[in-house]
């Protein structure tokens, strides 16, 4: 069976090299790229259309969500932000995860990710 | 129908605009005239059923003669209406008194002049209603002695008694008219004080305010409301709403003032284009004024200027918007270094990362925590401005040293960046400021400089002097600003932070407290700037006394 595909959307790099190394260890998913901003992002999206999104909603430019509004594949989708889930209510997208920074635990992550794997 | 064409004729040559008085005589010598071509008619058609053929033909033609007040009224030559009117039904009486006379008819049609030595003086002012009353009553006498002569009667003892009788009640209605007329006046005198009562307060109150009628004429206008349109009170009075109102006002409120008209006060708020060009926020209300039967005689108009409410309400808005703003911006460049810290401190102890890559981290943690402080540092001295907490204390300053210094900071991006940096320090005298405080404008400027211009551009830091101060220009190739940002940084509004050409970040507080504490020492600041070319800040720092040769004498 194939692995599943998994794109980061983060703009703060550091943060971004975190969720790369706890997401690694999930041996059913592969990582296949980082974006800090929302124009690589909405390529990304379109081009390799992962299964798996963590998804930043600050991010200069467009916010996280907003690039979702835009393109057509609709990944399973972890949203990760400072803020509390009431920001979600300003957008039209689905998620399967809201995590709000900072991370609790690595297996905070790990158990999101799990969701999505098992989402049908 | 009919009634309506009788008080439009009762009602022809009144204008609002005369004096109260006038405006009655107007209306008496109408009212006069109607009843004179009314009697004169309804005389002349008895007067031939009772075959008396010459004074149905005076009486007709009489009523025709009559009509005249009527053109000269309408055409608002009112004192001369007046006067033709009083003449034309003396030859009238005098005519039929004749007549009747030479028909040997024993009527007595003299008499009428009684009621008619009182027209003049209703009509007229002055002198002239006195001899115009008594030469009636000698005309009255003349057409009594007439009758003696032609009917042939003797001037006896009776005669005489008739005469002194005439006499005397003519000199008691004279005395009654004349009193009368006195206090009618006195009335009116009234009614002017009255109204200049009136007006010494409506003018007074800082409001635009009139009162207009049914019809949309204007009875009552303060010289606010005139003014308003460029006009005197007197130019507004009696005229027409929508000749006054120009369209665009017109426009919005034709509306309003029809709503009122069935009976229901409007209120608005909007903003109006003036004639004078001039735009305002205006708040107002139109308020039917209803008659006994509850009919809507007349709609008062109250409108005032709330520009400076609306003003304020602005810049209040604005401030709470600088506060979201502010909020948005903190919670974001102070979460996310805070959020990675917890993180990783959360995460290290599930053993998710080694501890290798742990210390990997450490050069990246040191750098995010040096500019959280940084950070830190900028938010609260920017609040402590905003809550006038900072002074200056003054020293001199040398201008080419701060520069120096905070180039040597920020040697690292310069190089990194392969930016053309140069310097041409060429001022020679020290400035008089915060030394404190033109470093942080410096580190400022240079970091933006250096923030927005790409790998192989330049910045150059200048200073130079002139008579009464130092110069320091600070010019980038970057990408530059369009000029509604330079206006919004000149304010000292907070700017939403952009990310630099490498990703460097910021709160975009660092320009509005910046310019804050140059404007506190006293400098002046210009902002140059295009996009895609890149900008120019110049400070003008006041110099020291201390340059000053000193004066031996």
């Amino acid at each position: 069976m194939s692995k599943f595909t998994c794109l980061i959307i983060e703009d703060d790099k550091a943060f971004a090299d975190i969720l790369e190394s706890i997401a690694v260890k999930v041996p059913e998913i592969d990582v296949i790229g980082i974006c800090d901003n929302t124009v690589d992002a909405a390529k990304r999206l379109e081009l390799d259309k992962p299964d798996i999104l963590l998804l930043d909603v600050n991010i200069s430019g467009l916010e996280g969500p907003e690039i979702l509004e835009m393109t057509d594949h609709k990944p399973r989708t972890i949203v990760i932000t400072s803020h509390g889930e009431e920001v979600m209510e300003n957008y039209d997208i689905e998620y399967v995860e809201f995590i709000q920074k900072p991370l609790r635990s690595a297996d905070q992550l790990v158990n999101a990710i799990y969701e999505c794997i098992n989402a049908v | 129908m009919a009634s309506s064409l009788i008080s439009r004729i009762l009602k022809i040559g009144l204008q609002t605009t005369v004096p109260i008085l006038q405006y009655r005589q107007i209306l008496i010598t109408n009212y006069l005239t109607f009843f004179c071509i009314c009697g004169a008619l309804f005389m002349g058609l008895v007067t031939i059923f009772f075959k008396l053929y010459a004074i149905a033909i005076t009486c007709l033609i009489g009523s025709l003669f009559f009509l005249l007040v009527f053109y000269l009224n309408h055409n608002r030559y009112y004192r001369a209406g007046g006067v033709y009117f009083i003449v034309l039904s003396n030859i009238m009486l005098l005519v039929l008194s004749t007549v009747s006379i030479f028909t040997q008819q024993d009527t007595n049609i003299e008499y009428i002049y009684f009621p008619l030595m009182a027209v003049p003086l209703l009509l007229l002012e002055g002198k002239i209603k006195n001899y115009s009353y008594w030469i009636t009553f000698l005309i009255l006498l003349g057409v009594k002695v007439a009758r003696v002569e032609y009917l042939g009667d003797e001037y006896g003892i009776g005669f005489l008694i008739i005469v002194l009788n005439l006499l005397f009640a003519a000199w008691l209605l004279f005395l009654f008219l004349n009193f009368f007329k006195r206090v009618l006046l006195r009335a009116v005198e009234k009614t002017n004080e009255h109204e200049k009562t009136l007006y010494s307060l409506l003018d007074n109150v800082p409001a635009y305010m009139a009162l207009v009628d049914r019809n949309g004429n204007y009875r009552i206008a303060n010289h606010h409301y005139s003014d308003l349109f460029g006009l005197e009170k007197d130019e507004i009075i009696g005229k027409k709403r929508t000749k006054i109102l120009p369209d665009n006002i017109l426009d919005t409120h034709q509306m309003n003032f029809e709503k009122a008209l069935q009976g229901e006060p409007v209120s608005f708020l909007e903003r109006d284009t003036l004639p004078s060009g001039e735009t305002i926020y205006s708040r107002g209300t139109y308020v039917p004024i209803k008659n006994s039967n509850g009919k809507v005689d007349a709609i008062s108009i109250y409108v005032a200027d709330v520009s400076e409410l609306v003003e304020a309400q602005e810049s209040l808005r604005r401030t709470s918007e600088t506060k979201d703003k502010l909020f948005s911006i903190i919670a974001h460049d102070i979460r996310s270094p805070l959020n990675l810290f917890q993180s990783l401190l959360n995460i290290s102890d599930d053993k998710a990362i080694s501890k290798d890559q742990f210390i990997s981290y450490q050069g990246e943690l040191k750098d995010r925590l040096a500019s959280l402080r940084e950070r830190l540092d900028e938010l609260l001295d920017w609040a402590r401005m905003q809550m006038g907490g900072i002074n200056a204390y003054p020293s001199e300053v040398d201008a080419n040293e701060v520069i120096k210094e905070n180039a040597n900071l920020y040697k690292t991006l310069i190089e990194g960046k392969g930016i053309n940096f140069k310097m041409k320090l060429f001022c020679e005298i020290d400035g008089w400021m915060d030394e404190n405080h033109l470093q942080v404008a410096i580190r400022n400027l240079l970091h933006n400089a250096l923030k927005y211009t790409d790998t192989g551009g330049e910045v150059l830091a200048e200073t130079s002097q002139d008579d009464d101060s130092v110069l320091i220009e600070i010019t980038d190739s970057g990408a530059g600003m369009s000029q509604e940002v330079v206006d919004s940084i000149l304010n000292k509004e907070i700017q939403k932070s952009s990310v630099g050409t490498s990703g460097e970040v910021g709160t975009g507080l660092g320009l509005s407290l910046s310019l804050g504490l140059l404007e506190k020492n006293g400098c002046i600041v210009a902002l140059e700037s295009e996009v895609g070319k890149g900008s120019t800040f110049r400070i003008w720092i006041p110099k020291s006394d201390i340059n000053d040769p000193v004066d031996l004498d």
